[in-house]
């Protein structure tokens, strides 16, 4: 089996060395990408020096068109499996074999943390616990962590939903697992463990993040068309 | 009907647009919590007639044009919703082009 690990960065200049480096350290015989969404700092660069290649788009797209990118790539070049990571240390690549473990040929694996080890603010948390609700009543899908983006996709199941992506923020995560019904992919999660963002800042906090969540709730509930 | 049977009318049917234009990707996220936060500022300032009055005539205001001031509002969010359509449109055709010249900019790489 073929796997792509694309590594999504904006502005991980602190973390994505050491990101790649511990993938390179836990997972043999894979190839690995970092998809740079038009980082202003140094991320390309050092990426430029280290063995994995980089994809750079021109300015900055958000992270649905990232994945976009990452999943075209893992299909044009014909990989079995695509797995997704964030480049800023959250995921860790000892895991990766547990999602593994789990992949079948027409499924989405998702790592999920466990709340329980996992510091969250409590906005953070009770928005979750919303939109984990919210959508398991309107999609039929029980997903704990739906704003995860560790995560291994087949190639078929990368096929499929390459084209309803978006780049509204959480429509590379929550926003696919709203219309997998209609695709008829299958997806399981795996409880993993997760660091806390090694570096970096996050693309939203505060007023931006509380705006973001109450679109991802509206696209849970009405839908949206691809 | 009173007038402000009229304007909670329209109001509502303004954010039933706004989320079926939503939902079939025809405006931006943004577009639509800043247009549905302000609907509903419209919303309260329509029931709440004496604390409107309250905050015009603390400001200096006497007698508003309402007429005019409620076409130009209008003429307004009619002019934004147009731009944001076409804005929503340019910004997808923006990030296929995006994606397109970092792909090509690979492969081109990987040829050399």
């Amino acid at each position: 089996m073929t796997l792509l690990i694309a590594i999504l960065a904006y502005n991980e200049e602190d973390t994505i060395a050491t990101t790649i480096a511990d993938v390179i350290t836990h997972v043999r015989d894979s190839k690995i990408v970092v998809i740079d969404d038009g980082s202003k700092d140094s991320t390309r660069t050092i990426v430029e020096g280290l063995p994995a290649e980089v994809i750079s788009l021109p300015f900055n797209c958000g992270i649905g068109i990232a994945l976009k990118t990452a999943l075209l790539f893992g299909i044009e070049n014909n990989f079995d499996s695509i797995l997704t990571m964030d480049g800023d240390g959250q995921h860790l690549a000892s895991e990766i074999g547990r999602l593994l473990d789990q992949t079948q040929e027409k499924n989405i694996v998702i790592g999920v943390r466990n709340y329980n080890d996992y510091k969250f603010s409590f906005v953070r948390k009770l928005a979750h616990l919303i939109l984990v609700r919210i959508l398991t009543i309107r999609s039929s899908i029980l997903i704990t962590d739906p704003t995860s983006g560790f995560r291994i996709f087949s190639r078929h199941a990368a096929t499929k939903v390459v084209n309803e992506i978006d780049s509204e923020y959480l429509e590379d995560t929550v926003g696919i697992l709203r219309r997998l019904n209609g695709l008829q992919i299958s997806v399981s999660q795996v409880t993993v463990r997760m660091k806390p963002r090694q570096g970096g800042i996050p693309s939203s906090r505060g007023i931006q993040l509380a705006k973001r969540y109450i679109l991802a709730l509206i696209m849970i509930v009405i839908g949206r068309k691809p | 009907m009173e007038i402000k049977y009229y304007l909670l009318s329209l109001i509502l049917v303004l954010e039933i647009i706004l989320l079926i234009d939503f939902r079939r990707r025809r405006i931006t996220g943004e577009y639509l919590i800043a247009a549905s936060v302000l609907s509903f500022i419209a919303v309260f300032f329509t029931i709440k007639i004496n604390l409107l009055e309250t905050i015009a005539h603390n400001l200096g205001f006497i007698i508003p044009s309402n007429l005019i001031l409620f076409t130009l509002a209008a003429l307004g969010l009619l002019l934004t919703y147009r731009l944001n359509k076409q804005i929503k449109t340019i910004q997808d055709k923006l990030n296929i082009l995006a994606q397109t010249v970092a792909l090509n900019e690979t492969k081109n790489i990987d040829d050399k």
